[in-house]
């Protein structure tokens, strides 16, 4: 089920009309389809607060979609994302590998520790790692955790492209960060290097909740 | 990702497919259940029909190799390609597993 209206442009926005889909219970089907132009942010019905949608939406060169971390969990978004994108901005194919590796990396940080609260600790040992499933699969249906907005947003010009990811979790300092290069047996750790490694530049904003990703052309 | 076990002679063979991230905890936990299983020798992860693997799924892939080293299971991975095998050169996989092609 997806409905959709005219929405705002936004703060900052140039002139363009906002195409805004709410749609319930998304499945990979029913996503892809609310991702179709001219649709420039989706956002997933019923969420625990919307605070975090992106409203700075600029069209026809942004895309914006907010769902609950249980639907970023469950579903390709990476895929379907990045397939919208290039659909609209057919020179973000030539970057796909670094923007489908980047985009992962920061949904699952954006999921599992913003949004679920889950430490990535629980996955060095392998005792604890039942503990980390345990935690992961009862967050997931919590909808103080589960229910939590992320909100992945992109735009792009003639100099390239930039993505956002956002989580409504605690935040935390980037600065607190582990080592910029993990140990070869560490479980946990390569996530922010590879984003670091594969991104032209990386911002963190919002107390580490925003991670901004810039992509040259 | 989707996985299928089956055995073999000297212990037992997972086929993966598909996408391997963070949202696979529950499907390492099943194929890292099995290293408990009486009689196994070796065990052999099929990566050939994964086509994505993330760092998360990397770090569950260190945490079966944790495990098959504390029960003598020898654990190899096998067929890795394209992305999978980029990321795994890069993470010095060869340099903590046997790979096969």
């Amino acid at each position: 089920m997806a409905s959709s209206g005219p929405g705002s442009g936004g703060p900052g926005g140039t002139p363009g009309t906002a195409t805004v889909r709410r749609i319930a219970h998304p499945d990979a089907a029913g996503l892809a389809k609310a991702l179709e132009p001219p649709t420039t942010l989706v956002v997933e019905e019923g969420l625990a607060d919307t605070d975090t949608r992106p409203t700075e939406i600029r069209p026809p060169s942004s895309l914006g979609l907010v769902l609950s971390a249980r639907t970023v969990f469950g579903l390709d978004v990476v895929s379907l994302f990045l397939n919208a994108i290039a659909t609209r901005h057919p020179p973000a194919r030539t970057r796909g590998h670094d923007l489908e590796v980047a985009l992962q990396e920061a949904l699952a940080n954006a999921v599992i520790h913003g949004s679920l609260e889950v430490s990535s600790a629980l996955r060095e040992d392998p005792d604890r790692f039942a503990l980390y499933c345990q935690l992961v699969d009862e967050r997931l249906v919590d909808p103080h955790f589960g229910g939590r907005a992320v909100a992945v947003r992109a735009e792009w010009d003639q100099t390239g492209l930039r993505l956002s990811v956002e989580d409504q979790g605690g935040g935390y300092d980037p600065a607190t960060l582990g080592p910029a290069v993990p140990s070869d047996i560490a479980k946990s750790g390569r996530g922010l290097q590879m984003i670091a490694a594969l991104a032209n530049a990386v911002a963190f904003e919002n107390r580490g909740r925003r991670l901004i990703m810039s992509f040259a052309a | 990702m989707d996985h299928v076990i089956r055995a073999l002679p000297d212990g037992k063979e997972v086929l993966l497919s598909g996408r391997l991230t963070f949202a696979d905890h529950n499907n390492f936990r099943a194929i890292i259940a099995q290293f408990s299983e009486p009689g196994a020798k070796r065990f052999v992860l099929d990566l050939s029909g994964i086509d994505f693997i993330d760092s998360a799924a990397l770090g569950m892939v260190l945490l079966a190799r944790d495990t098959a080293i504390s029960r003598g299971i020898h654990l190899v991975l096998k067929g890795a390609g394209g992305q999978v095998k980029r990321i795994m050169e890069v993470a010095k996989f060869n340099t903590l597993f046997t790979m096969e092609d």
